[in-house]
């Protein structure tokens, strides 16, 4: 029956999710406005409801009986409930469209990005090997060949060291006193798969990936944009690979707390060990600063951390034990240098001062690690 | 865990203040606690933020009040009947309820609102300097009190009486026995 | 107050407001005090004045407001002393009650102009101040004997009704501008 009803509506984007079995209650409750209301209902929705909209325009809601036509509510509801059955239209590819032109769009992207690409070493960036699988199956049944070796999966590793590196490179660069735990940390933040994914659909990779699954997942776009950035460094130079990497990955530290991104557990024993590192031979002491409302659930302390009696740092808590804690954490940002007082890193042209001799820290990692 | 939780927490805690009421007069006090309970001390104050702080009000017994109003001033009541008036002068009704007179001080000084009973609830008033430890505990501050409170002549010690400063000397020829009381007495000199 | 007021005293020394000075013979801080004494033996009354030493009854720090032991002085020189603080900035209050006690014998009654030295205006001040500072119970323990020979309690929670609480006054020159006298 309500195939039937689709066939009279033509709402096609509704029928692949249309379930095979009704509930009843819905079937009955369908049948018994049907019933009552049927020759009305029939005269408005002979023709089609989107067709005669189409047709006549606004002019084809309100041919009959005004806005408040007492045909208007049950049919309305019947609407209502059909489009609850069918659930929201699904997504689709952008590609299936007819309009759809993948060579313009590549000559877009590059444009768009203000890069000089070499135009085959994009095309293949774009392509993911379970795509390159697929497609060469294809066409060996028709009798063509097609290269697996065209994919992106040598581009992404190589663009992945070039990230990365580099990150670490500009990170040493800003922050001398941060130990390699915390840099590996951030350098984890900015290259997993999620804040990776959410910079690639920005740029519009998305809808040019080559691959078999839809929707796409985050990894692949994640290697995507790996392979587009090596892409870069072997077309163009790897300069404009750093700047390019500069501008839209590391911006994505803008507003965030490289102290939150690193999670130490237990601060106060790494900081008598930095402690002990730099000469000291006397442990830090806490000190009660100030407190309200100690017997009230609203408390308030203020521990200070003092070492030979001079100021190191202060921490804030509902109990002493946990503005200890602040304190110890707040002593070990003035001691990486990653205290709030301190500015935050400079981007764009700002940040093309410093970009030689950022290269010349990156240039030894790439050695080291390589 | 975000680490930045604490951040901002002793701007937004409320903070336990100590008053001392003696010699103080409760309707300039009252405008005063009414700013520390209202949190008109604060920069982050605005109407609608509920950032008022707790006050501590002891030795509330010993208010002082100007001139003779302890016995001209009355507190008006009726009940609502025919000959319902009552007029309780002050020192009467400071003597049934020694912390009465400083919170109507202070209600009257507060914002006519809805929320002026809760305000009054952060407000806690003792007769004498006798405080729970509780509430001890939570106080870190301390009022300043607007006016300084005189010392009483038998507080003084004898010391302190003799090696005071004297103003003038007593003339040479003056005889001591004209100094006498109208009953007779006799008069001695201190 | 009075820290303040001897340290000023001691830098006005110099600058003798009265450079009147005079030779006496007899011994300087003495007082006189008329006592009988009669011999039966002779049937004799001798009446005396006697000389008492004055550091016995009023102690030994006097305040030298002149530079000088106006003690061998006339009457009509001798400076008065609340004029002379005022000179200084220094404007007694009801509050301070160890001035105050200066100026009153233990019955709690003020003593003549004559012997404190005091002109008219400043006599009128010192009534109004002993009132306010009984009034507020500052000096309770000065007051009349009772004709039992018994002395009123000095605890001022034991006071008439209204009188057992405490109570303030403004200065008395913002009292005096406002025209109120209690």
């Amino acid at each position: 029956m309500l195939q039937q009803w689709h066939e009279k509506f033509k709402i096609r984007s509704c029928s692949q999710n249309v379930p095979t079995q009704l509930p009843e209650s819905l079937k009955l409750e369908i049948q018994t406005i049907q019933s009552i209301y049927k020759e009305k209902v029939d005269e408005n929705f002979r023709m089609g409801f989107y067709e005669k909209f189409i047709k006549d325009g606004a002019k084809g809601f309100s041919l009959r009986g005004g806005p408040f036509a007492k045909w208007r509510y049950p049919a309305n509801k019947v609407i209502y409930r059909k489009r609850l059955v069918a659930g929201p239209e699904p997504e689709r590819p952008r590609s299936v469209w007819s309009n759809w032109n993948y060579d313009s769009e590549i000559y877009a992207f590059a444009k768009r990005l203000n890069e000089n690409f070499k135009e085959g070493l994009l095309r293949q960036a774009f392509i993911d090997p379970s795509y390159a699988v697929s497609e060469k199956s294809k066409l060996q049944d028709i009798g063509l060949e097609f290269d697996i070796s065209q994919n992106n999966a040598v581009l992404a590793k190589e663009g992945e060291n070039i990230c990365k590196n580099y990150i670490r490179a500009l990170l040493n660069f800003w922050y001398p006193k941060l130990p390699t735990q915390g840099v590996e940390a951030v350098v984890e933040f900015l290259t997993n798969s999620q804040s990776m994914a959410y910079i690639s659909k920005n740029i519009g990779i998305m809808d040019l990936v080559k691959t078999q699954e839809f929707p796409v997942q985050n990894e692949t776009l994640r290697s995507t944009l790996f392979a587009v950035i090596a892409a870069l460094s072997q077309s163009e130079s790897p300069i404009r690979a750093h700047l390019f990497i500069n501008d839209f990955v590391v911006t994505q530290l803008v507003g965030k707390d490289i102290n939150e991104i690193w999670r130490i557990e237990n601060p106060m024993g790494l900081l008598c060990d930095e402690l002990k590192k730099s000469g000291n031979k006397a442990l830090p002491k806490a000190r009660l600063i100030w407190s309200t409302g100690a017997n009230t659930p609203t408390s308030a302390f203020v521990v200070g951390l003092y070492l030979d009696e001079k100021f190191l740092s202060k921490g804030y808590g509902e109990t002493a034990e946990i503005a200890e804690e602040m304190a110890a954490r707040d002593a070990l940002r003035r001691l990486f240098g990653t205290a709030e007082e301190n500015a935050p890193l400079p981007y764009g042209e700002k940040a093309r001062k410093f970009s030689e001799m950022i290269n010349s820290i990156y240039e030894k990692f790439k050695n080291s690690n390589i | 865990m975000a680490f930045n939780r604490v951040k901002q927490w002793t701007t937004f805690a409320r903070v336990w203040y100590l008053f001392d009421a003696k010699w103080q007069d409760p309707i300039i006090s009252g405008r005063v606690l009414s700013k520390y309970l209202l949190g008109k001390n604060k920069p982050i104050y605005s109407v609608g933020s509920d950032c008022g702080d707790y006050v501590v009000v002891i030795n509330s017994k010993e208010i002082a009040l100007k001139d003779d109003l302890w016995r001209t001033y009355n507190y008006f009541h009726h009940t609502g009947y025919a000959k319902g008036a009552t007029y309780t002068p002050a020192w009467e009704y400071h003597e049934n309820d020694p912390t009465r007179i400083i919170k109507n001080c202070t209600k009257n000084a507060l914002p006519p609102k809805i929320y002026r009973n809760s305000l009054l609830s952060r407000l806690l008033v003792f007769p004498d300097d006798k405080v729970p430890k509780d509430v001890i505990k939570n106080i870190t501050d301390q009022i300043q009190p607007s006016m300084t409170p005189p010392k009483r002549l038998t507080e003084f010690s004898e010391d302190e009486i003799q090696n005071f400063p004297r103003l003038f000397e007593w003339p040479k020829e003056f005889i001591i026995d004209d100094l006498k009381g109208e009953n007779n007495q006799t008069v001695k000199i201190i | 107050m009075l820290k303040i007021a001897k340290n000023s005293l001691k830098l006005s020394a110099n600058s003798c407001l009265n450079p009147i000075r005079q030779i006496s013979l007899s011994s300087a801080l003495n007082l006189k005090r008329i006592e009988k004494t009669e011999d039966k033996t002779t049937n004799t009354i001798t009446i005396e004045g006697k000389y008492i030493d004055p550091k016995e009854t009023f102690g030994t720090g006097v305040l030298d407001l002149t530079g000088q032991c106006y003690q061998d002085t006339d009457e009509a020189v001798r400076p008065c002393a609340f004029c002379e603080l005022e000179k200084r900035d220094i404007k007694v209050q009801y509050t301070d009650v160890l001035v105050l006690r200066q100026f009153l014998t233990e019955n709690g009654q003020i003593l003549p102009r004559k012997v404190s030295g005091l002109c008219k205006k400043q006599q009128k001040k010192l009534i109004v101040l002993t009132k306010q500072a009984k009034h507020a119970g500052l000096i309770l323990n000065l007051q009349p004997t009772l004709l039992d020979g018994t002395k009123p309690s000095a605890d001022h929670s034991k006071r008439f009704k209204y009188l057992k609480w405490n109570t303030y006054f403004d200065d008395y020159e913002t009292m005096k501008r406002n025209k109120k006298f209690l």
